[in-house]
């Protein structure tokens, strides 16, 4: 056991994987991730070829390039950093290369904030990458170890970002399990490109061009694969238990079996909740908690099945889509139960905007809310209307 | 033609480059502002450049509907395109067609199975214009043929959208082309040529990332087309040093019978190789296609 910052246990598990290249632009809070893994370039422990872009639309692109020559890629960023990246995602995703990406999740500006966040993920969440969002420093070397299994798998073939809160997790000291290295590696497996760039003897065309006769079933297969994803993440993360001893699913749940209030949560605040789920608990509240670890592609199956018997439950948002209800998550979640014979009614809130903790207090009384039958009508946690104080 | 409530839709077939999304919009423009109808034109294009398949489509009455003209009732259709089947899906019995060609009604009524009118507008606008640009003599004969724009107001449109120095060749080509529009004459028993769907391959098929696996294709694409010019090779001055058939980015040059001859379905008209044929043998020229040799 170890006591790892997150974007130390993300470089453990990046030099167990040793990937081809990893181009890199620094930005906070994921910077020490190329910076902790030069240094072990630098101590002879691994040899990745590093390439200092000029931008992170520079290292997305590099990214994309060396993918497109067969090797296995690497990146890591946040914020405005993948906002900069934003039309090469697209591109990336759309020609099918399973190039992986820390995110340090953080606030998009402005105003300028350097905390923990989700909008910067979920700005980039149609653009065809899959999303897997870690609570704690050993699911994001856990899930690391796992990403590139399932980008690379033949149903998926996708990019995936592995998304973590920035500082909350990025920065946190806590303890981490590092397996084994033949495990890991046996585990991740060589990547065997099937098409090459570099490949004179089958020689190909990329990034080709398609008017409207073809654009649309390009897309159409782009879909399948992500759909064809969930069941490689279950798979995956089932395998991985039998390595570890820790399995992992596209959601996980916390006292959900009898529980008739809930809580849908991503990321850090997810150990909030948990803990706001004990306290109630004690008071005699059935509440609990489902946490989306994948967000794309969503579960929604998963979702919806452990919320067919709870009455309410409340949808955090660490991100807002202004204009709408709420946020992302939100919206997802209406969308994958509506419909459904039975589904709880949801009730959606959003905290943790720019890096604002979601106290404990706050936390039940998100859940207890639900109980009380009363709609808060702020939809912000903790924000402050005036000098009086927060709203509740 | 009449709308009485009926949408009328026009449809223009050309290459980019020749003048079809100008004569459309002329079109709509005398539709609109000269007979006071309700019109809405737009374009539709292949690739951006030079050559590349353009079209325009009208329609008259109804709403503006942001989907392509699948069934004209008039089909113009550009010398360009005159050989390209796929212009001719979806006409029906009623469709009025007008082609560019220097081939006679009688001769086009047969090949299509269909009435036309036939005018040689490019040849036209190469004497008006000096030009490959037929659109305005088309515009004379769809005046001719379908009295939906009267000739006053394809003149005005005309005279409103051309400046100085080109106006008396389009008023001219205009004029022209409406004279010289013939008619095949009416026919029993049109067979309607049925609209091909040609049968593409579906998302389960085609290969994952859009990745193009089949190399070497691009001898199957024809870009001679795309080019306004062509090289006159001199045979006599060419002393074969081969500096053109090196530069050539299409490799469209080729020496045969020990004489450098040209790949004209390939050619794009560059003029690299006039450009590097050494001075002292000048061998190359670039020329105007339709020029005479």
């Amino acid at each position: 056991m170890k006591a790892l910052k997150g974007n130390a246990a993300v470089v453990e598990a990046l030099a167990q994987i040793e990937p081809d290249v990893f181009p890199m632009f620094p930005i906070t809070p994921s910077t020490q991730i190329p910076e902790f893994y030069e240094e072990k370039i630098a101590k002879g422990e691994v040899t990745t070829i590093m390439v200092r872009a000029e931008s992170e639309h520079s290292s997305a692109s590099a990214a994309h390039g060396a993918s497109l020559a067969g090797a296995r890629v690497f990146n890591a960023t946040a914020s405005q950093g993948l906002a900069y990246m934003h039309e090469v995602l697209y591109i990336t995703s759309s020609s099918r290369l399973p190039v992986v990406m820390a995110v340090a999740s953080r606030a998009l500006s402005g105003p300028i904030n350097i905390h923990a966040d989700h909008s910067d993920s979920m700005g980039s969440r149609d653009c065809g990458w899959m999303q897997i969002f870690c609570e704690n420093g050993q699911e994001a070397y856990d899930t690391l170890i796992q990403a590139y299994r399932i980008a690379e798998h033949k149903k998926v073939l996708l990019p995936m970002m592995v998304c973590f809160d920035g500082f909350t997790v990025s920065h946190a000291i806590s303890p981490v399990e590092i397996l084994d290295t033949e495990k890991v590696k046996k585990f991740v497996g060589e990547y065997v490109p099937e098409r090459s760039v570099l490949d004179i003897v089958h020689p190909a065309t990329f990034g080709s061009f398609a008017l409207p006769d073809y654009y649309m079933e390009y897309r159409r297969q782009l879909r399948q694969a992500m759909n064809d994803a969930l069941a490689v993440i279950t798979e995956t993360g089932k395998e991985f238990g039998k390595i570890s001893g820790r399995s992992y699913g596209l959601i996980e749940t916390y006292r959900m079996d009898d529980a008739l209030y809930a809580a849908i949560v991503i990321g850090s605040t997810a150990a909030t909740m948990k803990d706001a789920v004990d306290a109630l608990r004690k008071r005699g509240i059935k509440a609990g908690v489902v946490k989306i670890r994948s967000y794309r592609p969503f579960p929604e199956e998963e979702l919806s099945k452990s919320l067919s018997e709870v009455r309410a439950a409340v949808v955090l948002d660490r991100a807002d889509s202004p204009g709408t209800r709420s946020g992302p998550l939100y919206a997802d979640t209406c969308g994958a139960v509506y419909g459904r014979n039975s589904r709880p009614a949801l009730f959606p809130h959003v905290y943790g905007l720019g890096g604002r903790e979601l106290t404990q207090e706050e936390a039940e009384a998100a859940i207890e809310d639900l109980t009380k039958g009363n709609e808060n009508n702020e939809l912000y946690i903790g924000v402050r209307a005036s000098a009086e104080g927060a709203v509740k | 033609m009449s709308d009485n409530g009926h949408v009328i839709k026009i449809k223009i077939h050309g290459i980019g480059g020749g003048g079809v999304v100008t004569t459309a919009e002329l079109m709509a423009i005398a539709l609109i502002e000269g007979e006071n109808k309700s019109a809405q034109m737009f374009p539709t294009f292949g690739p951006e450049r030079s050559g590349a398949p353009v079209t325009g489509s009208i329609r008259i009455g109804g709403r503006l509907v942001p989907t392509q003209i699948e069934d004209p009732d008039v089909l113009i259709v550009y010398r360009t395109s005159v050989n390209n089947k796929d212009v001719y899906n979806g006409i029906h019995e009623k469709t009025v067609v007008i082609l560019d060609t220097p081939k006679s009604p009688k001769e086009m009524s047969e090949i299509l199975k269909h009435p036309v009118w036939c005018l040689d507008a490019t040849a036209i606008a190469r004497e008006e214009l000096k030009k490959d640009l037929p659109g305005i003599a088309l515009f004379g004969a769809f005046v001719k043929a379908t009295g939906l724009v009267c000739a006053e107001n394809m003149y005005l449109a005309i005279r409103e959208n051309f400046p100085g120095t080109k106006l008396r060749g389009n008023l001219r080509s205009a004029h022209r082309g409406m004279e010289a529009a013939a008619f095949s004459g009416d026919m029993q028993n049109i067979i309607p040529v049925p609209k091909a769907r040609e049968s593409k391959p579906g998302w389960t098929e085609i290969e994952p990332g859009a990745v193009l696996v089949n190399a070497g294709n691009s001898k199957e694409y024809n870009t001679g087309s795309w080019g306004k010019q062509f090289p006159l090779i001199d045979t006599d001055k060419c002393k074969l040093c081969m500096i053109c058939w090196a530069m050539c980015p299409d490799n469209s040059l080729y020496v045969s019978d020990n004489v450098l001859k040209l790949d004209e379905l390939h050619c794009k008209g560059c003029g690299i190789c006039q450009n590097v044929c050494p001075d002292n043998f000048n061998a190359i020229t670039m020329r105007e296609k339709g020029e005479s040799k």
